[in-house]
């Protein structure tokens, strides 16, 4: 397979880029002959990249040809060439110019001749033509190829090149010479076609003029002659159809005409202008260039005179004829240029090759050169005939010689110096085996070792290293074992430290180590050693001594073990011994522990012997000298006391002596012996305390019943709680009884049978309580015991073993509590958790309780049938199922966000929501959520009560009101409106009694028309049926316009509307009649409860994003216990108010629903007795 | 600009119809002609040729947008400005009314002393309006 890298595939591409560019950039080189040089980036590629890519290149460069010659042939023609070349080229042929050669002449020629002769038929002229200027054309790229390939080898040739590609001499000279031959051939050649192509063209014009002038002539011989005669005259002219003629007049019009006139018309063709007057027409369209001549004109025209209306004579004629003759001729040049060539490449190889020739065989010779002159023999250059080469030649082999001359006086100085070197082996030698032998005979071991971790040994003078049993030969060169590998572990790293410790300072190492001997023992080695250097100072090797000193390493260990034993039991004895002189009281001799422990010197006693008396503590003294003073006639003292050290230590001492005497039984000396009892003392003192301390606990532990028996179960201990709790004295049961005593046998027996089933093997009587204990360390249960009096009291009751020191069973310990009080409370917490259970079972609110998560713990018959889920399958489901969305999905957020941030929705606060059945249906309920921790776990209990009832009566009772306040309506409008007309004077006057009369019912009627009004509100309210209709409000105009309508309703009373503070140009986003109804609301108010004469403020103020609307009154005010119920229905402060006042009692409450429904909010400020503002706020819409 | 003298008022209830006819023609000095039903009304306008129509909205039979449509179904009547008065008087259901064509809605129980007050008032800015297109 053809193995492509990026890098040939890129070359390909700019080679078939150039290759096409080259055949585009045609030159006639002859006219009509196009010289082509897409073949050189063939050629190129031929020798670079091989056939493939040169076949390639060429097809691509060959497809120009069928543009510029309409024939496929061409690029066949180029495509073989490319393909031969490189064939040629890679099997060896490495001249480009030869290669397209042999092609041509094997394949071109008759593949030319068989395609042009024989498939399009060409004359054989014109075919010859073609055979000539094709390999021409081939020969000069492979020519061009050539040179720029020695171009750039000559360039690149040392790094980018192989050696296959370096050029020799010979091509250089070749390619050289044939350029220099082609030039200076080839350019008289093409010169002397274009001087032809003059030539013939010179003819044509003298020609053309010759017939242009008879015509001229003529007309101007007859002057004033018609046309018909000047059309005789020129059908004269015309001497063959190819010639046309023509009068033109001043403007260049053609008056008459003579044959076609065919490059007169610019439409169809191109007139150029060549020498002399002499013009060619050349038609347009696609033509080879040979052709478009052929079919050409050549034209010329000559000034007339003297003629009315006729300036010009014109003619023209066909250029073929001319391009036939031009033709003949150009075949011998094409002739000569192919001989030139071909001579050109002949005379180019043999020059060269005879001018490299002598260089060649100079080559030749060098070859062998360098061996030659290695083995001494004289060289052999050959001669030239090239005074040059033949110099070359000389001085080469003069030189050669002299190396060779040179070369074989050191082989003799080498030889000689070899003879030296043996004798002094042999010197040498003779010295190893003297210092063999000397080695051999001294105890230990002689080595040189190299510097690295394994101490790779180079020579060890023993056969048998003595110390680690093994071969020497196991170490050289680590064969066996490496020597680093005997030392003991434990030494290994101070080896080395001391070693390279020596190294660094300059000196050699001395040290002992323990080697591991072959048989499993550990011997002690001594080394002494130091380092050779070279001159440079690098280490070369270790040389040293090696000594086998374990039998000196266990003398000193068996002496230090003997020293030290001594030292311990010097340091062991504790007791102080002393002997005195009976007759003087001297002291003989004290031993040394005297000191420590008395932390007085011996010297001290002999100075003094009673000087140790001083250290008795103060308290001991008047006892010990009693004793002492009683010694005299006992001989025996024997006593306990304390001393006081001179560091300030007391300590207590016990002190022994006794008189010796002789045979006649006279005292003579006074022997004593005292030892260090602090310790001894201190921890009776502390098993005292501790014996104490217990002995309080148990009798401390009066509610616990604390027994102590021996392994038998025969009590030892028997605590106040126990005598307490059982009302046996311990005198009665302490040694005598074992707690079976009190407990029930019905259950001891029961148990019995447990364990005894439990181990398979017979547990019984005291065996009962201690099994586990034994086993496990203790065990608790609970027990009945029987009081003295016979009382059963049930107790828990832990049982413990006992251990001794050594950790063997020494007794049992029972610690009992009376249990009956929790038993009680067990039992009540029971019946209360039964009593809860009753009443979440029967309550009729749904009861449920969650964890943290949200899972159902709880889920009481209430609830089961509110949600139509069994307890047991909803138990430990999320809570959410009973939730309709979007709160179902939400609510894990809402339990996470309430845990995280204490925040409630719900929880503590209580709320009407919605509630999911089982059978998918919404419900309406009242859900009231409180949070309790259970156990550290915070837990949530629901409440829910399902008020789907209560809502139906609800809307009820609301369609009922609205239905009813319309009803009432109907017959209100009549009564209102009749008593407005009499009220009104409209039907005449009435008397005043009457009319007082009339406009009391009339007022009443428009309470009630205003009630059944609110009323309605409420009911909208309430019913959720209350739309607004929120719109972009312009916020000023809607006040001022309120303001304005409730004027009137002041004037009555002389109280006015006064609009005060800013005038914000906001506007905000409301429904414009609630809004001013909420506004008319609070200014009715404000005016009833204004005194008469009094004012009331309207102010409008922008706070922030939202507008406040104050009205202020000078009223009474809101009294204390008033204020939380203002927004109430039906709220009012005074019921005689109502009557008083007028007024439905729900205005303000409707006032705060529909604020708050638009956004904002209401509220009030008020000081009792000096009158009320009522405001509201709402958002500014943004702009 | 025209004036508005004669008022056809349409209303089942014949209380209420007594007392607004008394406050439209003592109080407010129109011509006024009553009418008890729709049917009637459409009968009467031809002869009658009111200025205005005052038309009650829940009647029996024909309720009043019925009687509105017929009323604009009706060559001689179908100028005539109509003004509903009624207790129906939700913000939706006076949008209603006035998307039939009503050119004002006055609500019940209304004020006897000041019905004809309020009648001039819409007569005036109908007048204006008018004017205004005229224009």
């Amino acid at each position: 397979m053809i193995s492509i890298n990026r890098k040939t595939l890129a070359l390909s591409a700019i080679f078939a880029f150039l290759a096409w560019i080259g055949n585009w950039l045609n030159m006639p080189l002859f006219y009509g002959v196009d010289f082509i040089f897409g073949s050189t980036a063939a050629m190129l590629a031929a020798a670079l990249l091989g056939p493939v890519a040169a076949t390639m290149i060429a097809a691509t460069g060959g497809l120009y040809t069928l543009v510029l010659w309409n024939q496929p042939y061409a690029l066949i023609t180029f495509t073989a060439e490319a393909l031969t070349v490189a064939l040629l080229y890679r099997r060896g042929l490495r001249n480009l110019i030869l290669a397209d050669l042999v092609f041509w002449f094997f394949l071109g020629l008759p593949l030319i001749l068989l395609f042009y002769h024989g498939i399009i038929g060409m004359e054989w002229q014109s075919t010859l033509l073609v055979a000539l200027k094709q390999p021409l054309n081939g020969l000069f790229n492979a020519l061009v190829a050539g040179i720029i390939l020695l171009v750039v080898q000559t360039a690149f040739r040392p790094t980018m090149l192989s050696g296959r590609f370096r050029p020799s001499l010979f091509e250089l000279l070749f390619h050289v010479l044939l350029c220099s031959i082609l030039l200076a051939g080839a350019i008289p050649i093409i010169v002397e076609s274009n001087a032809q192509r003059n030539r013939h063209e010179a003819f044509m014009l003298e020609r053309l003029e010759q017939i242009a002038q008879r015509v001229a002539a003529d007309i101007a011989s007859v002057p004033g002659a018609e046309i018909k005669t000047w059309q005789n005259h020129l059908a004269r002219a015309q001497l063959s159809p190819q010639t046309s003629l023509a009068l033109l007049d001043y403007d260049g019009r053609v008056l008459i005409e003579q044959g076609k006139l065919v490059a007169i018309d610019k439409q169809s063709g191109q007139i150029k202008p060549l020498d002399k007057g002499l013009a060619i027409w050349l038609p347009y369209g696609k033509l080879a260039a040979m052709e478009r001549w052929k079919r050409g004109r050549y034209l010329t025209s000559i000034a007339l005179t003297g003629v009315a209306d006729v300036t010009q004579v014109y003619i023209e004629q066909d250029a073929e004829s001319l391009v036939l003759d031009f033709e003949k001729g150009r075949l011998p040049l094409f002739l000569s240029l192919a001989m030139l060539l071909l001579s050109g490449i002949i005379v180019s190889y043999l020059l060269s090759r005879w001018l490299t020739h002598s260089l060649r065989n100079l080559e030749a010779a060098s070859f062998g050169l360098a061996d030659a002159i290695g083995n001494g023999l004289k060289p052999n250059l050959p001669a030239s005939p090239i005074m040059e080469y033949d110099n070359l030649s000389k001085t080469l082999n003069e030189m050669a010689q002299r190396l060779t001359d040179s070369f074989n006086e050191q082989s003799e100085i080498l030889a000689g110096l070899e003879r030296q070197v043996q004798a002094r082996t042999a010197d040498l030698k003779q010295n190893r085996d003297q210092y063999q032998s000397l080695v051999n005979n001294i105890p230990g071991i002689v080595y040189r070792c190299k510097l690295d971790e394994n101490w790779t040994m180079l020579y060890m003078s023993a056969i048998v290293d003595n110390i680690s049993g093994y071969p020497a030969s196991d170490f050289i060169d680590n064969s066996v074992r490496s020597y680093a590998s005997i030392i003991h572990p434990d030494d290994t790293e101070r080896v080395e430290c001391s070693v390279y410790d020596a190294i660094a300072s300059g000196t050699g190492w001395e040290m002992e180590y323990r080697i591991l001997h072959k048989d499993g023992s550990i011997r002690w080695a001594y080394e002494k050693g130091t380092a050779i250097a070279d001159i440079a100072g690098n280490i070369d090797f270790l040389d040293g001594f090696i000594l086998d000193i374990t039998d000196r390493k266990q003398a000193e260990a068996a002496l230090r073990e003997s020293e030290e034993k001594q030292r311990h039991i010097t340091e062991n004895i504790r007791e102080v011994f002393w002997l005195r002189n009976a007759d003087n009281d001297r002291l003989i001799y004290i031993n040394p522990v005297y000191e420590k422990i008395w932390g007085r010197n011996c010297q001290s006693l002999y100075d003094d012997p009673s000087s140790f008396a001083e250290s008795i503590f103060e308290d001991d003294k008047p006892v010990f000298f009693q004793k002492m003073s009683q010694y005299r006639h006992s001989g025996q003292f024997d006593m306990k006391y304390r001393i006081m050290t001179p560091q300030g230590n007391i300590r207590w001492v016990h002190a022994q002596s006794f008189p010796v005497k002789d045979v006649n039984g006279q005292i003579i000396r006074h022997a004593g012996r005292a030892v260090d009892i602090t310790e001894s003392m201190r921890a009776e003192s502390e098993r005292k305390r501790v014996t104490h301390l217990l002995t309080s606990v148990l009798n401390a532990a009066s509610e616990m019943s604390i027994i102590a028996t021996d392994v038998a179960g025969i009590i030892t201990t028997f605590n106040p709680g126990a005598e307490r709790m059982l009302g046996y004295t311990s005198a009665e049961v302490i040694g005598k009884q074992t707690p079976a005593l009190f407990h029930k046998a019905e259950e001891v027996a029961v148990r019995s049978r447990e364990l005894s089933q439990e181990f398979g093997r017979s547990v019984e009587g005291f065996r009962v309580f201690t099994e586990i204990p034994e086993q496990e360390g203790a065990e608790t249960r609970e027990w009945t015991y029987i009081r003295k009096d016979g009382w059963y009291i049930p107790v828990s009751l832990v049982v413990t073993t006992m251990r001794g020191d050594k950790g063997d069973i020494t007794g049992f310990l029972g610690i009992a509590q009376n249990i009956a009080e929790r038993k009680h409370a067990e039992a009540a917490l029971k019946e209360q958790s039964r009593h809860t259970k009753a009443i979440l079972d029967t309550i009729v609110d749904g009861i449920i309780t969650i964890d943290r998560t949200g899972k159902i713990k709880s889920f009481n018959p209430a609830a089961e049938k509110i949600f139509g889920y069994e307890a047991e399958e909803i138990a430990g489901r999320n809570i959410k199922i009973l939730m309709p969305n979007p709160h179902r999905d939400a609510h894990d957020s809402y339990l996470c966000h309430y845990q995280s941030t204490g925040i409630a929705r719900i929880i503590g606060i209580g709320r009407e929501v919605e509630g999911l059945r089982k059978n998918g249906e919404l419900f309406p309920m009242e859900l009231a959520i409180s949070e309790i921790t259970l156990q550290d776990q915070a837990m949530y209990v629901g409440m829910v009560r399902d008020i789907t009832e209560r809502k139906r009566v609800d809307r009820m009772k609301n369609e009922f009101v609205a239905t009813v306040s319309h009803e009432l309506r109907t017959p209100l409008t009549s009564i209102s409106g009749a008593l407005g007309l009499l009220n009104g004077g409209v039907l005449g006057e009435l008397p005043k009694p009457v009319l007082e009369i009339i406009s009391i019912a009339y007022d009443n009627s428009r309470r009630l028309a205003d009630l059944i009004d609110d009323l309605l509100d409420m009911e909208k309210i309430a019913g959720g049926k209350l739309q607004l209709n929120m719109q972009k409000q312009d916020l000023m105009p809607l006040i001022e316009q309120t303001v304005d309508a409730n004027r009137t309703y002041g004037i009555g009373r002389r109280v006015s509307l006064i609009l005060t503070g800013e005038r914000p140009k906001v506007d905000i986003y409301a429904d414009a009649l609630r809004l001013q109804q909420v506004l008319s609301n609070l200014l009715s108010n404000a005016i009833k409860f204004s005194p008469d004469g009094g004012d009331v403020y309207i102010n409008v103020k922008q706070i922030n994003e939202s507008i406040r609307i104050t009205v202020t009154d000078r009223g009474p005010g809101i009294p204390d216990g008033f204020r939380a119920r203002v927004f109430q229905k039906f709220a009012q402060a005074d019921a005689s108010d109502t009557r008083k006042k007028g007024g439905t009692g729900l205005g303000l409450a409707i006032s705060r629903e529909l604020i708050e429904r638009m956004g904002g909010r209401i509220g009030f400020e008020s000081i009792e007795g000096e009158g009320a503002s009522f405001f509201f706020e709402l958002p500014i819409r943004k702009v | 600009m025209s004036t508005c003298q004669r008022i056809l008022y349409v209303e089942d209830e014949p209380d209420i119809q007594t007392v607004a006819k008394l406050a439209l023609e003592m109080v407010g000095g129109f011509t006024v002609k009553t009418c008890s039903s729709g049917e009637e009304a459409l009968d009467e306008a031809a002869d009658f040729m009111p200025d205005l129509i005052l038309l009650d909205v829940m009647m029996p039979g024909m309720d009043g947008p019925t009687t509105f449509n017929r009323f604009r179904e009706q060559p001689i009547a179908a100028k005539i400005p109509i003004v509903f008065m009624t207790a129906k008087i939700q913000p939706s259901e006076i949008a209603y009314y006035k998307s039939l064509g009503a050119i004002d809605v006055i609500a019940k129980p209304f004020d006897p002393m000041t019905l004809a007050d309020q009648i001039r008032i819409i007569w005036e800015k109908r007048e204006q309006n008018v004017h205004f297109q005229a224009m």
